[in-house]
């Protein structure tokens, strides 16, 4: 035992366990590159250990950022534990790890309990929910009153497959209190597209049209020329002709000439019809599964999703197979849906995921049917112990107890470019509880905190209004810009995304930086301070002589944290919470050293470096507060100069300076 | 005599250095009165000096243009300063695109022109530098080419492909100030506004149709595209709300405004100014350059602009850190030479300190006018965290030069500065531009001035410490250049240097887990960047702990310390290059490889120093007695 617990405190296993950690950080920043942020976050540092897929086993083959900072954590402690003694030297070490503790334990429950989801308003909405980026909800709704619905959610968590060995494990049955019956999730998918029969059949015939089109362009060869002259006059079917011709530079001209030279000749002909065939086909199947992609980013075009469909089954050589029918449901909207399954977007700027699942509704013991719940459908209806139901799968709803609208979302930007200089929305709080009914501004680097959350501007789009529309219009109508000026302020058409973030432990970052901080500072000035003392031959640390002034002066170095606790409490501002939770401590142990006349010289040093630090924010703070910070530096100041009076009124008259 | 040799050393440099010390006078044409003139280019503000210098180093990557490159440099080409050539782009297009101020080295690159890529006198071509319209015929290519480059990302582009995508950001700017004076460039404004009106007229028509969904006329509508979102604001407008909030407008604005038949258009100025310089007559230039600053100057609220302009072609000028880079080597090598003899040679020791005194004064005061003409705190680009990083080493090392006047810490100033100037130098070239707008997040004076100067702090102190090391180790090769005395203050260095990069990336990248929390709601979101800072905090801990607990000992340190230049090259540029997170702002092509290298030597010389027996252990203690103490 004894042997472990001397393992546990050893610094050496600090150093290894250091060294690994630097590993894993630039292990993980590799894997960014290939995984995306968030998969190569959860992966590598959100994770106990890191796990390969060798065949159908998960083989660890490295700590993760848990275990090493769980490590790391039980190292610290046992080192204190057993080496743990009061001492004005070491104190600055001492408060250093304890602030690394409370950093490591307060991300840790971040990455255990945040949560961040998004709020997308336009111009005048407003809304009492936000929503999850990534996780989806299988949610029931029911008619409550007119007005209200009355909702059970399942978040994705419930019934989606996950876990080290839980592939072929199937999610249980969900229930829930208010729910006259049971759900059962028969099948999940991360990412699918749900294509309705008809319009797979309706995209089949076109491309089919579009395919017997080209057939008869290009059916003889004698025709090849009359047919490359009417292509070539347009600009995008010239480009093709180029890629089959892999011929890019060059005039159109030359190309058309070359083309009739290549047709006149028989023997040429032919293949060169083939290649230009060819190079059509490839180029419409091409956009066909464009506009796929397109429709899973940006919504449109409405039928992408069935055109990359058939595309591709075109290209595997099944376009037949489009008339068949898949039925994976046997009620509701997706009856008949056929589901085409697509890689999981891991990364958020690539898009987003659109989750399904095929339920059955159990009622009784007896089923009721099954339903295919998706992203892509909007709400079915079935009635089940009486009453009407919908069913839904939707984006993970948070619902709040108040209401947010967006009043304005104003973009700047740098003159005569269009790049962005500043982007604010306006927002009110309308919260029933509390009658409040307030406007506030949300900016880059100025969240709303509000209820626990906070909001932070993330995206916006300005639509028809943004900066630079008056001076559009003013020069295509020759009228002055003053004139347009009104509709670029005008409200309406905006658009404004907050990233919206919830978590508890918040204030720990902003008290594990200041502990650290401090005790670094301690500890660097105390050496240096000594190393400096001893070359200008001040006397060694300890006084042994109590002054008159003394008392007064760690009276003065108190002051500040009274004045800072007055703000604290006055405003709540997170940083001022975070010093008056760990200054009072630091600042205590150092005026009863002044107090009793010993390190009067590194009081003095850490009295002065502080308040020059607290200069930029005094600054800041009167900037954003407008409540003045200079007290605190004043106060310190003045400690400063009790202290060298009485540092260099006892200074040992005649002594030549000691070299070190 | 050898007691004042270093002072005169010091003066002649300094009385050098004074001599670059301003804008040179006007002696023929007004080129840099002309150079004084205030301009707004992609958002910024700006001297027409420095816009020439930026569009003329992104071309052929120097401040001056030569227009006859293939003679030799006895054979007296003739040289041109940037505003001189910016001009005759911006006035008479169709000499300055025959300049052969181009340069392309690339071979498939000039493949693709069909350029020749040998020098021939006869054929007057040094087959690096060509014209603008050399490079017309096979323009059309070559677009095609560059949309399929810039396709890929960055880390993924060949050599040939990164030229392409250079090129063409060269040719894009050339393009943009050719289009300064709109309607006055042919120095006939009432001529010229006619034209030009009734190019206004078609993109109209154009624009119109084009919202309509209908065919339109594609060449009317990108010339008025172009004038209107690209081209240069050149006219301070009245009616500004506050001092500090001047408004310039472009030609296209300057010339709407007239057909609203709204008077006294700066147009006119500048059609005098063209006048003059097409026709040669170089009094006339000089008074119509004159009169145009004037009439700046007295509107209301502009005053200032133009100040900053003047400022920043004096900086130009000066150019501060690349001279100091030169100084910065000559102090290197003074002091270098000082080790082979240190008592004799301590002249030689203090002229490289004094020296080195001279060239921070000359950095501080770059960083000063820097301050003054952006009104930012020191580091906002890569750019700048050379620059500043190169500062903070110098200062170090004086510091500890006073301490141990052994002239190592002089030795690392001088390389460091040296080093991170020379790197800020390459940026520059690279970049073309110095001064840069800002995006919205990075727009806070406050957070900019603490985690960021924090952060830049940690990763100087952390190179400070790798360099002190490297000399330990490169001393300790021949074995008598290190005795057991300096050895020990080596590592006394090392160790303090270290605590202060422990602190300083700690406090840093705690800052910047504050400026995340407050602008995206997250402490800490495993972005690159934040990893590369964290990973030099934790290596700079392992250095600490490793020491306290008698892991390592001298030589021991002196790797980690090397290692640590390693993990701080990494993180300054390393994480930019791989092209994704938030701070991916500095790509620049080539530095992987460098990296790499960079890495590479820095591995040899760990090796090297493990190869070498201990000096601690030579002197015959245990290693108990060895074992430093926990501070």
């Amino acid at each position: 035992m004894s042997s472990l617990w001397k393992f546990l405190s050893s610094l050496r296993l600090t150093v290894w366990l250091l060294g690994i950690s630097v590993l894993l950080v630039f292990l993980g920043s590799l894997a960014q590159v290939h995984e995306g942020l968030w998969n190569a976050q959860v992966r590598w540092f959100k994770s106990w250990v890191i796990t390969t897929e060798v065949g159908n086993f998960q083989i660890p083959f490295f700590p993760g950022g848990h275990l090493l900072g769980g490590m790391l954590l039980i190292n610290l402690l046992a080192a204190h534990f057993k080496r743990f003694k009061f001492s004005f030297e070491k104190f600055g070490i001492q408060l250093t790890h304890f602030g690394i503790i409370v950093l490591l334990i307060g991300q840790f429950i971040t990455d255990r309990k945040q949560v961040e989801s998004f709020l997308g308003l336009e111009e005048g909405e407003s809304r009492n929910f936000t929503e999850h980026h990534r996780d989806a909800e299988l949610v029931f709704l029911r008619d409550k009153d007119a007005d209200t619905d009355e909702a059970v959610s399942f978040p994705e968590d419930l019934f989606k497959p996950q876990g080290l060995f839980s592939k072929s494990k199937l999610p249980a049955d969900l229930t829930h209190g208010k729910l006259p019956f049971t759900v059962r999730v028969l099948e999940f998918g991360m990412n699918g597209d749900v294509l309705s029969p008809a319009s797979v059949k309706t995209m089949a015939e076109r491309l089919k049209t579009a395919l017997a089109t080209l057939d008869g362009k290009f059916s003889t060869a004698e025709a090849l020329a009359p047919v490359a002259e009417a292509d070539i006059a347009n600009v995008e079917r010239a480009m093709v002709w180029r890629r089959a011709m892999n011929k890019l530079g060059g005039s159109n001209a030359e190309l058309l000439a070359e083309v009739k030279r290549e047709a006149a000749d028989p023997k040429q002909a032919t293949g060169l019809m083939a290649k230009v065939k060819k190079q059509f086909r490839e180029d419409m199947l091409g956009a066909f599964k464009q506009a796929g992609e397109r429709a899973r980013k940006f919504g449109e075009p409405r039928m992408g999703p069935e055109m990359q469909f058939v595309a591709e089954l075109e290209e595997a050589g099944h376009l037949a197979d489009a008339e068949k029918e898949e039925s994976k449901a046997t009620n509701g909207a997706g009856r008949g849906a056929r589901i085409v399954n697509r890689p999981e977007v891991k990364d958020d700027k690539m898009g987003r995921n659109f989750q399904w699942a095929v339920i059955e509704i159990i009622e009784g013991g007896k089923s009721l049917g099954t339903w295919l719940a998706s992203s892509r459908l909007n709400p079915q209806e079935f009635e089940a112990g009486g009453k009407k139901w919908r069913v839904q799968m939707r984006n993970e709803r948070y619902y709040l107890p108040y209401n947010l609208q967006l009043v304005r979302a104003r973009q700047e930007v740098y003159q005569g470019t269009s790049q962005a200089k500043e982007f604010a929305s306006r927002v009110r709080i309308l919260n029933a509880n509390t009658k409040e009914d307030r406007a506030t501004d949300i900016t880059m680097n100025n969240p709303l905190r509000y209820s626990g959350l906070t909001f932070y501007q993330s995206t916006m789009g300005q639509g028809e209004r943004g900066p630079g529309t008056a001076a559009l219009l003013s020069a295509l109508s020759g009228r002055p810009p003053e004139d347009f000026v009104g509709m670029e302020e005008k409200e309406g058409g905006r658009t404004s995304g907050f990233q919206v973030v919830q978590n508890p432990s918040m204030l720990a970052p902003y008290t594990g930086c200041l502990l650290v901080g401090f005790g670094m500072l301690w500890q660097f000035l105390f050496h240096l301070t000594n190393f400096l003392a001893k070359r200008a031959g001040l006397p060694p640390p300890s006084f042994g002589v109590p002054h008159a002034l003394l008392p007064l002066c760690a009276l003065l170095i108190m002051l500040p944290d009274v004045f800072l606790a007055w703000i604290a409490i006055k405003n709540g501002t997170l940083f001022a919470l975070a010093v008056v939770a760990v200054t009072p401590f630091i600042r205590g142990v150092l005026a009863w050293q002044v107090w009793r006349g010993k390190y009067l010289v590194f009081s003095m040093v850490l009295l002065l470096v502080p308040t020059i630090l607290a200069v930029p924010f005094a600054l800041k703070y009167q900037e954003t507060h407008g409540a003045m910070l200079w007290p605190v530096s004043i106060a310190q100041f003045a400690a400063f100069l009790g202290i060298a009076y009485v540092v260099f009124s006892n200074r040992p008259s005649g002594s030549t300076p000691a070299h070190a | 005599m050898k007691k004042w040799l270093p002072l005169i050393i010091t003066l002649l440099f300094a009385g050098w250095y004074a001599g670059k010390l301003r804008v040179p006078a006007d002696k023929d044409w007004a080129f840099n009165d002309f150079g004084r003139i205030p301009v707004v280019v992609d958002g910024r503000h700006m001297p027409m000096d420095t816009l020439a210098r930026t569009v003329l180093t992104l071309l052929r990557e120097r401040q001056e243009a030569n227009y006859e490159p293939w003679k030799d440099w006895w054979e007296k080409p003739k040289m041109v300063t940037a505003t001189e050539w910016a001009l005759e782009a911006m006035v008479s297009p169709e000499i300055a695109d025959t300049r052969p101020v181009i340069r392309i080295d690339n071979p498939d690159l000039k493949g693709l022109f069909d350029l020749p890529a040998e020098a021939d006198k006869a054929k007057q071509t040094d087959g690096k530098h060509f014209s603008w319209a050399q490079l017309q015929p096979k323009w059309n290519e070559f677009i095609s080419e560059v949309r399929r480059a810039s396709a890929k990302e960055g880390e993924k582009q060949t050599p040939y492909e990164q030229a392409l995508v250079r090129l063409a950001s060269g040719a894009q700017a050339y393009r943009k100030m050719k289009l300064t004076f709109g309607p006055a460039a042919e120095g006939d404004l009432a001529a010229g506004l006619t034209d030009y009106e009734k190019r206004i007229a078609a993109w109209r028509d154009a624009f119109k149709a084009s919202l309509q969904g209908q065919d339109f006329d594609q060449q009317a509508y990108g010339w008025g595209e172009e004038q209107r979102t690209s081209a240069a604001l050149i006219a301070p407008r009245k009616g500004a709300e506050k001092a500090s909030d001047s408004k310039w407008a472009s030609a296209f604005e300057e010339a709407l405004a007239l057909e609203r038949g709204e008077p006294a258009s700066t147009l006119a100025g500048y059609a005098e100014i063209a006048k003059a310089f097409r026709t040669g007559d170089k009094p006339g230039f000089a008074a119509a350059v004159r009169s145009h600053l004037d009439s700046i100057k007295a509107k209301d609220g502009f005053a200032a602009d133009l100040n900053k302009a003047s400022r920043e072609q004096l900086l130009s000028f000066a150019a501060p850190f690349y001279y100091g880079m030169s100084i910065a080597v000559f102090a290197a090598l003074m002091a270098i030479a000082s080790w082979f003899s240190p008592a004799k040679l301590e002249w030689m020791r203090r002229s490289a300190v004094q020296l080195m005194v001279l060239v921070l004064v000359i950095h501080t005061a770059g960083l000063i006018t820097r301050y003054l003409i952006e009104g930012r705190p020191p580091v906002t680009t890569l750019y700048t965290s050379a620059i500043f990083i190169g500062w903070a080493a110098a200062i170090f090392g004086l510091l500890f030069e006073k301490i141990y006047p052994y002239a190592i810490g002089v030795v690392v100033a001088a390389a460091l500065e040296f080093g991170a100037l020379f790197i800020a130098h390459y940026l520059h070239i690279q970049d073309g531009a110095t001064f840069k707008v800002l995006q919205p997040v990075l727009d806070t004076n406050f957070w900019l001035a603490t985690h960021v100067v924090m952060v830049t702090l940690g990763y100087a102190a952390t190179f400070f410490g790798g360099f002190i090391a490297i000399i330990y180790i490169v001393r300790a090769a021949f074995g008598s250049h290190l005795t057991s005395d300096l050895a020990k203050s080596l590592a006394r260095m090392v160790y303090a240097i270290i605590c202060f990069a422990t602190l300083f990336s700690f406090v840093g990248t705690i800052l910047g887990g504050l400026w995340a929390d407050q602008s995206w709601g997250r402490f800490w979101g495993w972005d690159v960047k934040e990893n590369g800072a964290l990973m030099i905090v934790i290596w700079n801990a392992i250095l600490l702990h490793a020491r306290w607990g008698g892991i390592v000992r001298e030589r021991g340190l002196m790797c980690l310390a090397i290692g640590g230049n390693i993990v701080t090259a990494w993180s300054w540029f390393g994480v930019n290059n791989l092209g994704i997170g938030l701070h991916s702002y500095g790509f620049t092509s080539g530095v992987m490889i460098a990296l790499v290298a960079f890495a590479i030597s820095q591995v040899a010389l760990i090796i090297c120093a493990w190869s070498l027996c201990d000096p601690s252990v030579k002197d015959g203690k245990s290693k108990r007695e060895l074992e430093p103490q926990p501070a």
